[in-house]
């Protein structure tokens, strides 16, 4: 169960006052945070923001509604990447009928996220500002070497997924910067097979995740590469399992070759286990959940590629 | 002779509509002219002397009214004394009882003995304003050492909960039925556990709320609460806030579920501040008040030593509860001694010995919850067969087998007094019948040999069974009345406060079957001290016995002065009478009948002056000789999924034993409810406090409800072995299921996981909790 | 400072000045009068202030009214043109006993209607699924799941 540290009584149900303001370009929106450092917030879906609002645990005395921002509402793909619009719900992405194979992991991680009311609202960009480590969408523009165009005071720029989560709900987003849009590159048509996976555990349907794990394997004739291992929910931000990766990476796609996946994720997070902290959920997470998802993901996203390559 | 049409049968329900379109109050829609807004400063520390209340910034706020603290109410609001219930000489001798006074004062003075007491309540004209004020009052504290757990709390050098007692267990019990001691040197196997259920709060969708209005002009108080006991809130209004009974009246709106519940503070100082400022007030609880501080439940840890012979026949069973009561218990010996009288269960255990201690610490109250300390009794027994089982080496079915009192000796006494002074007896039941459907409609066999199969491929499926008691509807007396409007229909007031069990549907069934009309010429009315001159309200799973017994006994009399009244009317003797479909027809008369209408307006007619009422009415009331015992068998299958210790339910039965169902799909909906209820809390649900005395849950995020993805879809099937103890035959369903969820889910993923010795005697059980039990086991090489 | 929105609720327009920091679930209730919409913790996680915003479900506790200009709102209320009368699912709702004290009933019809609407599937999983954001108290679920199956089937007979 997730508590809330350091939660007493506080419990208070109406907003304290603020304005609202709805720009129409994001450079207006950057000059808006510009001049308003510590006292704005953006507002795009609210499912992140307006909770902690209601229990005052965030007061701003300006909301900037980007909502009537243009063009940020599509989801394109073509043969180089993904893109994401800003304003783009994590229901649109559930019901996008034309999600690439290799990016699987995001079909996969939208139909676990909260429940149907909260992605009708939810913005994609909005839940990677947010950076809560036990969130789908930072754990995902890692796994999948996403992208992210930001726009500030001094303009554009492109971070990226792996510089993007610092810590506990920190972002590397200047506080001038707006989140314009969001890319996951496809791999070259090549004849290399890429697939992804994503799987977390949560109590209930639909909280946030005690813990995840995503996957993406390309493979080669019947070599493993180009393997990303991405854990989320036991450190303050989503990381890269690079010692699996690396053993994937000298792997086949035989069942056999991929084994010891889950002696080698316990290993490598047991050794790292300073690094967490000891509450009984995480031993949970550390020696048992987390091997046998990456277990179950490794083998699921073997099974596709040996089906894609009609092995 | 009556015309028999809706009862037993499963009629829609006459609160559909309303509910159904948003056509209806509760308290939150309640608005009253002029109204302002209260919320309550509470305190943050657990256990403290409180300094100082700085309120210099809260009353220069925008839209300040008042603000109070207990310093304030001086004499004029007394603080909460009233116990629930009153406890005969003969049952304090017997179960040697020691109840300490109970007093909780309205707002802290001079200090805080739990997190969440309220110190202070903030008027201002808007709700908005209201927390905004309560963010500038200040308050200081000097922190004293919480007690947090019930067992340091009885040691010598633990502080003390309430300074006017000399140690912190409020009250306890003691019985002894037979001779345990002897009889345990005879048993071949003596196993001793303890077992522990978490706790969990009531946590219905709806807050609570009260809105107070004062009436000047005359002298009335009207106050609108979520209260599920209305004619006891108004006794205590008038204790505490020095008022007559004629100078208050108790309405309660709509309620969305309550499963539980007393008198709040909160319930006294909002009429008073209506009275003291002229104004309506209207306070509404949020989610974290209600996590934290209202209704809290369970928390009791249960030891058990039980006697078996070899076969696995129990021979006596020895009982020690621990309550973690909270800062305050009104409710005394009820949860400790429910244990006490439920731990039984449908099984025949002649020995028996029960201690049980009410313990106090710096927590919010303990209350009785949807099951009220039988969930916890039914977890430790069934648990406790399961665990012999194993070492026997019996099936945990054919444990239960060999100790379900047989239906030749029920009437069964337990040997002791119930609560209420009265012999505890079960009155009615067919245990062994119930559990053999069970396993006929579970498919029990069945499972055991898909589990053994499934073990081979590498899954764990666990089976689990539970047998419960319920000892229902308990007294004092509810009285009805009804009345037939000129029109000919007919309005029922009722003492039953219904929040979601269909009384109204039920109720309009009895009156309508007894009275041979139509279901839609019932209107009941519930809800309104001023209906009756006395009442409880609705708890304990009563209302079906203890209001339905009173509807029917109204509606016979009506029935009774219907037919008089017609037949002076028709110049016919009364045996000459029919009266069926609304119609008093003299027998072999086609042209003389009248309509009730007709009765009706004649009886208006006739009666200018003489009687006390204008329109023909009868009354009733129906005491309850003591409780009736419902029980229910249910059976969960499910399975600890390997990859992530997760627990998947895959099918759950029930057959439950109700007497006579009134309506059968309300009865259902009870089991499912009530089942879901009880998943929820074993896997779920639990309020958390560190050592340190503070909630770290205090919110639907960190305080998991299970929903409708978690919760499975259950196959309820009944018996009917009616009890003659009322005159409807019927037994209380309401809590049982709650009861065995638990305990059969306990006993399945023990069960799932037996080849590892892995035991759950405590909920909720998660996975992480899980893992640590298998972690020491071979577990990771088995998979 | 407060702003005038013009919006669509439950088939009739209403222009109305705001606050921005007034929920949709506080305009409905307490400018509206709708009170059907119910909030059972004002943070996004019971479900029962759940109405639909240009035929989604939103929480409307955790929208502004202020950005709903322009918007069609149906609320509990609205689900039936005559208020007196139950829709299909409604009338669904009450034979198969999916609301017993009633308090969460609202959002729940909000969500199965926008389930509907969208082709959910019969299977119990499914309808399980989309119902998981709306607790319930009272009834374990079982009456709501029920009465959707009931209505999916009844449109394919029909």
């Amino acid at each position: 169960m997730i508590t809330d540290p350091g939660g007493v009584t506080e419990t208070i149900m109406k907003f304290a006052e603020f304005e609202l303001i709805k720009p129409k370009s994001p450079s207006e929106v950057s000059r808006l945070l510009n001049d308003n450092i510590d006292s704005a917030k953006i507002l795009a879906g609210g499912q992140s923001l307006l909770p902690l609002m209601a229990l005052r645990l965030v007061r701003p005395a300006l909301l900037i509604d980007i909502t009537g921002l243009d063009a940020m509402s599509e989801i394109a793909v073509n043969s180089k990447n993904l893109e994401i619009g800003a304003l783009v719900t994590h229901r649109q992405v559930e019901l996008f009928g034309d999600m690439p194979e290799e990016l699987n992991a995001i079909s996969m991680g939208m139909r676990v996220l909260g429940h149907i009311a909260i992605r009708n609202r939810g913005t994609v960009a909005g839940s990677l500002a947010h950076c809560d480590p036990h969130a789908e969408w930072p754990a995902l523009i890692l796994g999948l070497d996403g992208y992210i165009n930001v726009e500030g005071v001094n303009g554009p720029r492109r971070i990226q997924g792996s510089d993007f989560s610092l810590g506990w709900y920190t972002s590397s987003l200047l506080p001038d910067e707006i989140i314009t849009s969001i890319g996951f590159p496809l791999k070259a048509d090549d004849g290399t097979h890429t697939t992804s996976y994503m799987s977390e555990y949560s109590l209930r349907h639909g909280d946030f995740a005690l813990a995840g794990v995503v996957v993406r394997l390309s493979a080669v004739g019947d070599r493993i590469s180009d393997a990303r291992c991405v854990v989320f929910g036991i450190a303050a931000t989503a990381e890269r399992l690079t010692f699996l990766e690396d053993y994937l990476n000298q792997s086949n796609l035989s069942e056999d070759s991929t084994r010891d996946v889950g002696n080698i994720v316990k290993q490598i997070l047991i050794e790292n286990n300073t690094h967490y902290s000891e509450s009984m959920s995480d031993s949970y997470c550390i020696q048992y959940l987390i091997p046998n998802l990456f277990t179950d993901g490794i083998r699921a996203a073997v099974a596709n590629l040996k089906i894609s390559k009609n092995l | 002779m009556s015309h028999i049409n809706y009862v037993g049968k499963s009629v829609r329900r006459v609160e559909d509509l309303r509910l159904l379109t948003g056509q209806t109050t509760f308290i939150g829609d309640i608005c009253r002219p002029n109204m302002a807004f209260a919320v309550f400063v509470r305190s943050t520390e657990p256990n403290a002397l409180i300094k100082s209340i700085n309120v210099a910034s809260a009353e220069k706020a925008q839209g300040f009214i008042e603000i109070l603290t207990g310093d304030d109410l001086d004499e004029d609001v007394l603080g909460l004394t009233k116990k629930f219930y009153q406890l005969t000489p003969e049952f304090v001798n017997e179960a040697n009882v020691f109840e300490s006074n109970y007093f909780e004062p309205i707002l802290a003075v001079g200090k805080v003995v739990h997190v969440g007491q309220p110190i202070a309540v903030v008027v201002a004209e808007t709700r908005q304003c209201a927390e905004n004020i309560r963010d500038l009052v200040e308050v200081e504290y000097i922190g004293q050492t919480p007690v947090v757990d019930p067992e340091q709390a009885q040691t010598e050098d633990s502080s003390l909960v309430n300074s006017k007692l000399q140690n912190n267990v409020d009250a306890g019990f003691q019985i002894h039925v037979g001779d345990v001691d002897a009889s345990e040197k005879n048993a071949d196997l003596v196993v001793e556990r303890e077992f522990y259920f978490g706790r969990s709060t009531g946590s219905p969708i709806e807050n609570r709320g009260v809105v107070s209005e004062w009436n000047s002009i005359n002298s009335l108080m009207t106050v609108w609460s979520t209260t599920q006991i209305p004619y006891i809130l108004r006794s205590n209004l008038q204790m505490c806030l020095k008022m007559d009974a004629t100078q208050l009246e108790v309405l309660v709106p709509d309620m969305g579920g309550s499963f539980g519940g007393g008198i709040y503070p909160e319930e006294i100082i909002i009429p008073y501040l209506a009275k003291k400022l002229n104004r309506p007030i209207q306070w509404l609880e949020d989610r974290g008040e209600s996590i934290t501080n209202s209704r809290h439940s369970r928390d009791q840890r249960i030891k058990v030593r039980g006697g078996f012979d070899s076969s696995g026949k129990i021979l006596s069973l020895d009982v020690r509860i621990v309550q973690d009561a909270g800062a305050f218990n009104p409710f005394g010996i009820t949860l400790i001694h429910n244990v006490a009288t439920h731990i039984r269960s449908q099984y025949l255990v002649p020995n028996f010995r029960a201690v049980g201690l009410a313990v106090l610490t710096n927590k919010t109250r303990n209350t009785p919850v949807r099951g009220a300390g039988r969930p916890e009794a039914t977890l430790a027994i069934d648990r406790l067969f399961d665990i012999a089982a194993k070492q026997i080496g019996i099936d945990p079915a054919e444990i239960r087998e060999r100790n379900l009192i047989p239906s030749s000796e029920i009437p069964y006494s337990l040997g002791m007094l119930y609560r209420d002074g009265v012999p505890a007896i079960y009155d009615s039941g067919g245990f062994q019948e119930q559990f053999t459907k069970l396993l006929k409609e579970s498919k029990y066999l069945e499972w055991r040999d898909i589990q053994k199969q499934e073990r081979e491929n590498g899954r764990f499926i666990g089976i689990g069974l539970s047998c419960h008691v319920e000892a229902t509807g308990i007294g004092p007396t509810e009285t009805s009345r009804i009345v037939l409007e000129e029109n000919g229909t007919f309005t029922f007031f009722t003492g039953a406060q219904p929040h979601g069990q269909s009384h109204h549907t039920v109720i309009s069934q009895i009156v309508a079957d007894q009275l041979g009309v139509k279901i839609e010429n019932i209107l009941v009315k519930s809800g309104n001290t001023n209906y009756l001159p006395i009442g409880s309200g609705t708890f304990g799973s009563r209302s079906a016995i203890v209001a339905g017994s009173s509807a029917k006994l109204s509606a016979e009399l009506m029935r009774a002065k219907i037919i008089d009244l017609a037949s002076e009317l028709l110049e016919a003797n009364p045996l000459d009478i029919t009266f069926m479909d609304g119609i008093a027809s003299v027998n072999g008369s086609s042209s003389r009948f009248l309509s009730l209408e007709q009765i009706s307006q004649r009886y208006i007619q006739s009666n200018q002056t003489q009687s006390d009422s204008r329109l023909l009415a009868a009354n009733a009331e129906f005491t309850p000789p003591t409780v009736v015992y419902g029980s229910g068998s249910h059976f969960v299958v499910l399975e600890v999924l390997a990859s992530t210790l997760a627990i998947k339910i895959l099918d759950y039965v029930s057959v439950d034993d109700c007497g006579a169902m009134l309506n059968p799909i309300v009865v259902d909906g009870q089991v499912y409810g009530g089942v879901v209820h009880g998943v929820s809390n074993s896997l779920f649900e639990e309020v958390m406090y560190d050592e340190g005395g503070y909630c770290s849950n205090p919110n639907l995020v960190g305080y998991l409800l299970a929903s409708s993805a978690e919760s499975p879809r259950i196959r309820a099937f009944h018996l009917d072995h009616p009890t003659a103890s009322n005159p409807l035959g019927v037994k209380g369903v309401g809590e049982g299921a709650t009861s065995s969820a638990p305990a059969a889910i306990a006993n399945a993923v023990s069960d799932a996981l037996t080849s590892f010795a892995v035991e759950v005697n405590s909920l909720p059980i998660t996975p992480w909790a899980l893992f640590e039990k298998i972690s020491k086991t071979n577990f990771a090489e088995a998979l | 400072m407060k702003t005038l929105i013009n919006i669509h609720v439950n088939g009739i327009e209403f222009s109305l000045s705001v606050d921005p920091f007034i929920t949709v679930g506080d305009l409905l209730r307490e400018n509206l009068l709708l009170s059907g919409t119910r909030l059972g913790c004002e943070y996004g996680s019971c479900g029962s202030c759940t109405v639909l915003i240009n035929k989604i479900s939103v929480r409307s506790c955790l929208e502004l009214a202020i950005r709903l200009d322009g918007s069609s709102v149906v609320t509990v209320e609205g689900l039936n043109e005559n208020h007196l009368e139950l829709n299909e699912l409604q009338e669904a709702f009450s034979k198969h006993h999916a609301l017993q004290c009633g308090y969460c009933t609202s959002g729940m019809l909000i969500t199965c209607t926008e389930y509907l609407e969208q082709g959910g599937t019969i299977d119990e999983e499914s309808i399980r699924d989309a119902l998981s954001g709306n607790l319930c108290r009272c009834t374990g679920y079982q009456g709501a799941v029920d009465a959707v199956q009931a209505v999916i089937r009844n449109r394919v007979r029909a």
